[in-house]
């Protein structure tokens, strides 16, 4: 409960960080409140609790609590008809300032501008929340390396790529099989299976990092188990991953194509195609390994 | 085949609407409901449709074609059922004397309220602008968020296996473990993959263009039915509310769990379909006492959405409106009682 209640206020905080909306809500909110006559009272009077429901943290856990740990506190917000209230706030607002000041076009335009300042100051103005251009640009790239693979292939694709590569694989096509997914680097995606990995697929994931960044194909991995206890296979709790390693063990799992960028040096590519006992290809910036499974 | 599953996705949603809002409510122009009320409740009858082929398949271990088949015969039995539910309903509504006195009056009425002013034609044309410049960016798929989503892979898994969550859509590997329950009846990648295979479209087409801005569009229809509910007899104001909206979602993208971020990054989330269409026309459904569909929001969430054992959002919104009318009321009568037992002493 403790760590929901901090949670929920924490929430609050992220939640009036990014944009103003909150503030919109509330000034709209107290723009009702002083209101003499409203006719959709039972709307209004329904926003403002569930406002106040959702930014006092005790009420704001126990809606968390509802809504499932599988959500942020962020999504509580959903029981508020944020942009509806500040929608009609709005259109009452402007409505009632044009007919009050019926007689000067001045005043009129004056209300409008600066109501719709206040709309598009307290939105985004300009800032991203990802970078959409960056992230379409990889995914165009990875595509068009995943079909020259998959026009290559003669059978099932199991790919182990960096991970720009296999994050669109299966997005791309379904009928390719990975040693590890998305889910390995984004842990939200954990949520939606009871699936984990095991020791190899985590190396293996760790030393494809390790060559993307560094170029090197040896890397350190500290292996510590989930209780913070070393485990029993292994001696030391920081273990060396080596190309010719890890080259094995894809092998082993079943992976019959290898991806890598094309950074590695000649001597480190020797190393590995005599792992393999392939030669290399090249491909859009990769290495490209076929390996025969059977 | 793009342009057919548009032209679907507008025909089925208000066929399938109108007639089942002709079995809740009879005669819909005298009831107040409208071309929004029809496609948002056709809407949720497709949802409904898919959650009852997808549980079908899942349940019965069926292979996913055979769940497309079964989503198929199910949407064209209802079609035709919604069609004849409406012609059996017109010929009685024609045979019904005070209806029709009532459906002329509110006909003349509307003849004479159908004149625009300028100001509703101007504020109404910006509102079309709006949406119409979201619609294309949508459809545009150039800024899709999928962080925190697998239902790309998962459509892919189901058309690539023909099985329904047999693999894990991270991997492509048989599940050891498999996944939650709770998660498993959600039927929206499914449905998603149906339109695939039955339009013959890629994947990334439907979930990341087609349906999100599909979904734009619900979602104002949505919000133009609360606006009918908040301003019911000023046009105007309708138009400047559903501008003003429209400002706001386009401007409201600067977080994720926005309505305008959903709307315009990721619209084929369950959590989207939710926030910007299901809650708003929930929120005016119970608004205007049309409880039986605001039911039906309710179940559409839970076969879309995780929630707490069925208990969504919706549940929230309609239960929290509810409330408050019942102590409004309560409260009035206190009052009209006091004051009718003052009047009597005086």
């Amino acid at each position: 409960m403790q760590e929901l209640l901090i949670n929920a206020w924490h929430g609050w905080l992220r939640y009036t960080d990014g944009g103003k909306f909150a503030a919109l809500l509330l000034l709209v909110l107290l723009f009702f409140f002083f209101k003499k006559k409203e006719k959709n009272r039972l709307f209004v009077l329904y926003t403002a609790i569930m406002t106040v429901l959702c930014i006092f943290p005790v009420s704001a856990a126990v809606l968390m609590m509802y809504q499932t740990r599988f959500y942020d506190y962020e999504w509580i917000w959903n029981y508020v008809p944020v942009v509806v209230m500040i929608a009609y706030g709005g259109a009452i607002i402007l409505t009632d300032c044009w007919e009050r000041y019926k007689g000067s076009a001045g005043k009129r335009i004056g209300i409008t501008a600066a109501v719709l300042a206040l709309v598009f100051l307290s939105g985004s103005m300009g800032q991203k929340v990802f970078d959409a251009e960056e992230e379409l640009q990889q995914r165009k790239q990875s595509r068009e390396v995943l079909t020259a693979l998959s026009n290559l292939a003669e059978e099932e694709l199991c790919l182990w790529a960096p991970q720009e590569i296999m994050a669109e694989a299966r997005a791309f096509d379904g009928g390719i099989v990975l040693p590890y997914g998305r889910n390995m680097w984004e842990a939200s995606l954990g949520a939606y299976s009871y699936e984990t990995y095991g020791k190899t697929e985590q190396k293996l994931y760790a030393w494809m990092c390790n060559l993307e960044e560094t170029g090197t194909i040896e890397c350190i991995w500290d292996d510590y188990s989930d209780e913070g206890i070393l485990d029993a296979e292994e001696q030391s709790p920081v273990t060396l991953i080596t190309g010719r390693w890890c080259m094995e063990a894809a092998k082993e799992i079943g992976v019959n194509c290898i991806l890598l960028p094309d950074t590695v040096q000649e001597p480190d590519l020797k190393v590995l195609k005599a792992a393999l006992g392939v030669e290399a290809e090249q491909l859009a910036g990769y290495y490209l390994f076929w390996i025969d499974t059977d | 085949m793009a342009l057919v599953l548009w032209l679907l996705m507008a025909l089925v949603p208000f066929v399938l609407g109108k007639g089942v809002l002709r079995i809740l409510y009879g005669n819909q122009p005298t009831q107040k409901l409208g071309l929004a009320d029809s496609m948002l409740t056709g809407g949720i009858v497709v949802i409904g449709l898919a959650e009852a082929a997808h549980l079908g398949a899942c349940l019965l271990g069926r292979s996913f074609s055979d769940c497309v088949k079964l989503l198929g015969i199910g949407v064209v039995v209802c079609l035709l059922a919604a069609v004849v539910v409406q012609l059996i309903g017109s010929h009685r509504d024609k045979k019904n004397p005070v209806l029709q006195r009532e459906m002329q009056r509110k006909h003349v009425k509307r003849q004479l309220t159908v004149n625009y002013t300028k100001a509703q034609v101007i504020v109404y044309v910006i509102f079309g602008i709006i949406v119409l410049v979201q619609f294309l960016t949508v459809v545009a798929a150039q800024s899709v968020y999928l962080g925190g989503d697998m239902t790309l892979e998962t459509v892919n898994s189901f058309l690539a296996t023909d099985t329904i969550y047999q693999v894990n859509p991270m991997t492509g590997k048989p599940y050891s473990l498999g996944i939650p329950m709770r998660l498993k009846i959600l039927c929206l990648p499914t449905f998603y993959a149906i339109l695939c295979q039955s339009f013959g479209l890629e994947a990334a087409t439907v979930v990341l263009s087609i349906v999100p801005a599909f979904v734009l569009l619900l979602s104002y229809l949505a919000f133009s039915a609360v606006a009918g509910v908040l301003f019911p007899e000023d046009a105007f104001k309708r138009g400047l509310f559903l501008v003003l909206t429209a400002l706001l979602v386009g401007v409201g993208d600067y977080m994720v769990g926005m309505d305008g971020f959903g709307l315009m990054h990721s619209g084929f989330r369950g959590v989207t379909i939710r926030g910007a269409v299901l809650i708003p026309y929930a929120l005016g459904l119970v608004l205007r006492r049309r409880y039986k569909l605001a039911v039906l929001c309710i179940l559409a969430e839970a076969c879309i959405v995780w929630t707490l054992y069925g208990m969504g959002a919706c549940l929230v919104v309609v239960t929290g409106v509810l409330l408050i009318r019942f102590v409004i009321e309560w409260l009035e009568k206190r009052k009209g009682r006091k004051e009718g037992a003052i009047c009597k002493n005086s």
